[in-house]
């Protein structure tokens, strides 16, 4: 079967089933409802901090990244964002 | 993101364009917020191909935070920059593929079906499910215009690639070099020249069609390509080997291949859907169907209202074979779409004129051409009005017979029988064929006994042995009519009223017999001697009642005119009131549709009347057009007609005993033993003259056709022997039937009252 060979790239590159979930922008409504833990942002900022791009910045702007980030998961071709819809991140 | 993987795409002219693919650690969805901080709209989309843990800052947060810290973004701009270049190269890339794809690319048949409701239609819709919900490979065995390219795009359509391009690919195409052989660079790619349409696809569906061109090592690239995912391309320079030698290396692509061939692929382990598509033909049911789906596009595009179909346009186009399976339809409503003048409802049926079933060659249907024929046909007169008229002279002349004078010259009997009857029923045999069947006297007075003895004593009748009536039947009808033969020369018949009506009489008890042991009319069919006799020259008439085979098959579900039924209701527009009414079925057990000679017909028209799809014709034709398609003849029937044709040498007993030098043989009932065998001698003649010519023939040619094949050609002439010996009586005696009735004794009595004073007064009293 021509599809299920692992391909040259890390990841296998097509889409096996129709897209319905969205979770931007109606997931970042509930993730904004819930408070992160401190413990959770100096997690966070120190993954940054090792980051080839983020570690560039310094100490303080990471940290205020850190508590401006929300986190989710999503499983396989989950629709994260389409054409044309805007970037806001929240429901207006 | 922290972990997963995530596609960016944007839709493109082709379905949908892989921008680039997003891994763990990197950032996404930033350009659109850079490109447009009023109103900022992502200009892309993003799908997790793997489960993924992202990262997400609010657009709010990000914008407050790149106020608060230039520094990110001194960032945002160094990737910004980094993005420019690899968009630039994708977007070269994805022009060059977008114009190496054109001619390739095909449009999506969106919310289509597959048409018709035939088990064929079901089968094949239930495995274009099957084959949508998966991604494996396929392989169609199609015929040309069979919808190979509709139903690769509907699976498309429906399976997880929809948003993806959907190409054709005709390996026929593919152009030959010199010595030959295919040059496949458009398929596989050629390493350093030129990708093949495999890697321009990228992803989506590929439907290659006349895969069956392609040389064994090119499917095995196929089949290589269906099991990896891996291309493996042609080496160097076209014509070249490569300096190296080294193979080149696979190129990745996942796109779903849909192979099509006219013949099952051999195609060696390899996971493969195998889907055979049915030709038009298979899927006669489907016609109407895909006829009102392509009168419809084909109106629209014409902007004009959309076009009927009447029975006889839909049975021509359902009689067709379509080579050219579905494309030919389209083409044949195309042209007959632009063919019809506006202002028209209905496709004309010479619109449709290179639709013609090879068994309607040379044929005109009377009951499209005459309309009123049909309705005269199908109202209950038709025959059983006829029957009252003609038992009305039936029953009287056959009482004559006994009770009248006996003489030729006197006897009406005799008259009809001899001058009206049989010279003229041998006549109209190249008219109407065995018509006379179907208001034969003999059968009437059997059916209306049958109805009288069923209304008094209800009970099922027998059904027929056909395979030993199929066998023995012709040879006992045979029989019969050595036994008439022998007795109308040596009883001398036609002159003897009273042995003539004898005659009628026993074989009106032949019928009345088997019509009250049998249902419907065995001996009509196999033991009448008249009817054997009308079956076999009702071939060489010029008129046959059919019905459309593909028609009966694929619309009927009733077969009414065959097993008889109940009213079947009629659904198309221009339907008759007594089209599809209830009736016993053919009183012969003849489907009309399979019909191959006139033999079996009498042209009641019972099929006519019930058959609710205008299916049955009743066709002018070119006389003897039975024996010259594909006629299947019997012994027994080849013996029935050299015996007609030995019934005129035997008539003429006194001639040919002279000529031989016997002219005072007696050949009569009073020198049986003498006369018996000279009669059978005579008989014979047309048997022992043919045998011995077609042998002295094969001699000399031993490819002749066989005695059983060329007999049948001396049919029309012993038709025209029998009718030369027949019809010197009806130009001499029929003109004199008036005053042979005057000679009556029953007219004399007529005559002898009418002119008696009590008649006289009665008379003036009336008039007074």
């Amino acid at each position: 079967m021509n599809f299920r060979t692992t391909a040259t790239e890390s990841v296998q590159t097509y889409s096996k089933l129709t897209v319905t979930d969205q979770p931007l922008p109606l997931i970042a409504d509930v993730l904004s409802s819930f408070a992160v833990d401190d413990s959770v942002i100096e997690e966070w900022r120190n993954w940054l901090s090792f980051h080839r791009l983020w570690g560039q910045l310094p100490a303080d702007v990471l940290t205020a990244i850190a508590q401006s980030l929300q986190c989710f998961r999503v499983e396989p071709q989950t629709l994260i964002y389409q054409e044309g819809q805007k970037t806001l991140g929240y429901t207006c | 993101m922290k972990w997963g993987a995530v596609e960016i795409a944007r839709r493109s002219a082709i379905g949908k364009s892989l921008i680039r693919y997003r891994n763990a650690g990197e950032l996404f969805g930033y350009v659109s917020l850079m490109a447009n901080p009023e109103n900022s709209r992502h200009q892309t989309q993003a799908i997790a191909l793997t489960a993924s843990e992202i990262w997400f800052l609010p657009e709010a947060q990000f914008r407050q935070l790149m106020q608060q810290y230039p520094e990110m973004e001194h960032l945002f701009n160094a990737l910004l920059a980094q993005d420019l270049n690899g968009f630039s190269a994708r977007i070269a890339q994805e022009q060059r593929r977008i114009q190496g794809l054109q001619s390739y690319i095909q449009a999506v048949p969106i919310g289509e079906t597959i048409l018709g409701d035939s088990k064929a239609s079901q089968k094949l819709a239930e495995q274009i499910d099957r084959a949508a919900a998966t991604l494996q490979p396929i392989v169609f065995q199609a015929q040309p215009g069979t919808g190979k390219t509709f139903l690769a795009g509907l699976i498309h359509a429906r399976s997880g690639l929809a948003d993806q391009p959907f190409a054709e690919f005709d390996c026929a195409k593919l152009p030959r070099s010199d010595d030959g052989r295919l040059n496949t660079d458009a398929l596989f790619g050629r390493v350093g020249e030129q990708p093949g349409i495999l890697k321009l696809l990228e992803r989506g569906t590929l439907l290659l069609t006349n895969v069956q061109v392609l040389s064994g090592s090119d499917r095995d690239r196929l089949i290589h390509y269906c099991k990896t995912g891996g291309i493996l391309p042609n080496h160097g320079l076209n014509g070249t080997s490569t300096l190296t030698n080294e193979p080149p290396k696979p190129v990745q692509s996942w796109v779903r291949l849909i192979l099509a061939a006219p013949d099952r692929l051999d195609l060696p382990d390899a996971d493969i859907l195998s889907i055979r598509l049915f030709s038009l033909t298979q899927r006669k049911a489907d016609i109407p169907a895909f006829a009102l789906y392509f009168l419809t596009q084909f109106c629209q595009a014409q902007n004009r209202p959309l076009l009927d179909l009447d029975q006889v346009d839909l049975r021509r186009l359902i009689s067709y074979d379509y080579p050219g399976n579905l494309t030919e339809l389209a083409e044949i409503l195309h042209r007959a779409v632009i063919m019809t003048p506006p202002g028209q409802t209905v496709v004309a049926e010479q619109a449709l004129w290179s639709v013609q079933s090879t068994k309607n060659a040379f044929r005109v249907d009377l009951l499209t051409h005459v309309p009123w024929l049909r309705q005269v046909l199908l109202s209950r007169w038709y025959p059983e009005g006829i029957w009252i008229a003609m038992m009305a002279f039936f029953v009287p002349v056959t009482i004559a017979g006994f009770l009248g004078p006996q003489t030729r010259e006197s006897s009406v009997t005799l008259n009809l029988f001899w001058a009206w009857w049989w010279p003229g029923y041998l006549f109209l045999f190249v008219f109407v064929g065995r018509l006379w069947c179907a208001v034969c006297p003999f059968m009437i007075t059997a059916e209306w006994i049958r109805r009288f003895s069923l209304w008094l004593f209800p009970r099922q009748q027998l059904t027929w042995n056909t395979q030993w009536l199929n066998r023995w039947g012709a040879w006992i009808l045979f029989g019969g009519f050595v036994a008439i033969y022998l007795w109308e020369k040596l009883w001398d018949l036609p002159h003897h009223a009273v042995l003539s009506a004898w005659l009628l009489l026993t074989i009106t008890a032949g019928a009345i017999i088997f019509s009250l042991i049998y249902e419907r009319r065995l001996w009509c069919r196999y033991l009448c001697p008249i009817g054997g006799m009308n079956g076999m020259f009702a071939k060489l008439a010029m008129v046959e009642l059919r019905s459309t085979q593909q028609v009966c098959g694929s619309q009927c579900s009733t077969f009414g005119c065959y097993k008889g039924s109940g009213a079947t209701p009629v659904t198309f527009a221009d339907a008759l009131p007594r089209e599809g009414q209830a009736t016993g079925g053919c009183p012969l057990y003849s489907h009309p549709a399979q019909l191959q000679d006139n033999r079996d017909c009498v042209l009641c028209m019972t099929c006519l009347k019930a058959c609710s799809h205008r299916s049955v014709q009743l066709n002018l034709r070119f006389p003897t057009s039975d024996l010259l398609d594909n006629h299947q003849g019997f012994w027994a029937e080849a013996a029935l007609l050299l015996l007609l044709f030995g019934g005129v040498f035997m008539h003429h007993a006194d001639r040919i005993l002279g000529w031989l030098g016997f002219p005072n043989i007696p050949i009569n009932a009073d020198h049986l033993l003498i006369s018996t065998p000279i009669a059978l001698a005579l008989l014979s003649i047309p048997a022992v003259l043919t045998y011995g010519t077609h042998a002295i023939a094969r001699l000399f040619d031993p490819k002749q056709p066989a005695y059983l094949t060329v007999i049948y050609a001396y049919l029309p002439f012993t038709l025209a022997a029998n009718l030369t010996h027949y019809i010197p009586a009806a130009v001499t005696e029929a003109g004199q039937i008036l005053p042979v009735l005057a000679r009556e004794p029953w007219a004399l009595a007529a005559l002898a009252y009418q002119r008696s004073p009590g008649a006289l007064m009665s008379q003036c009293s009336f008039r007074g």
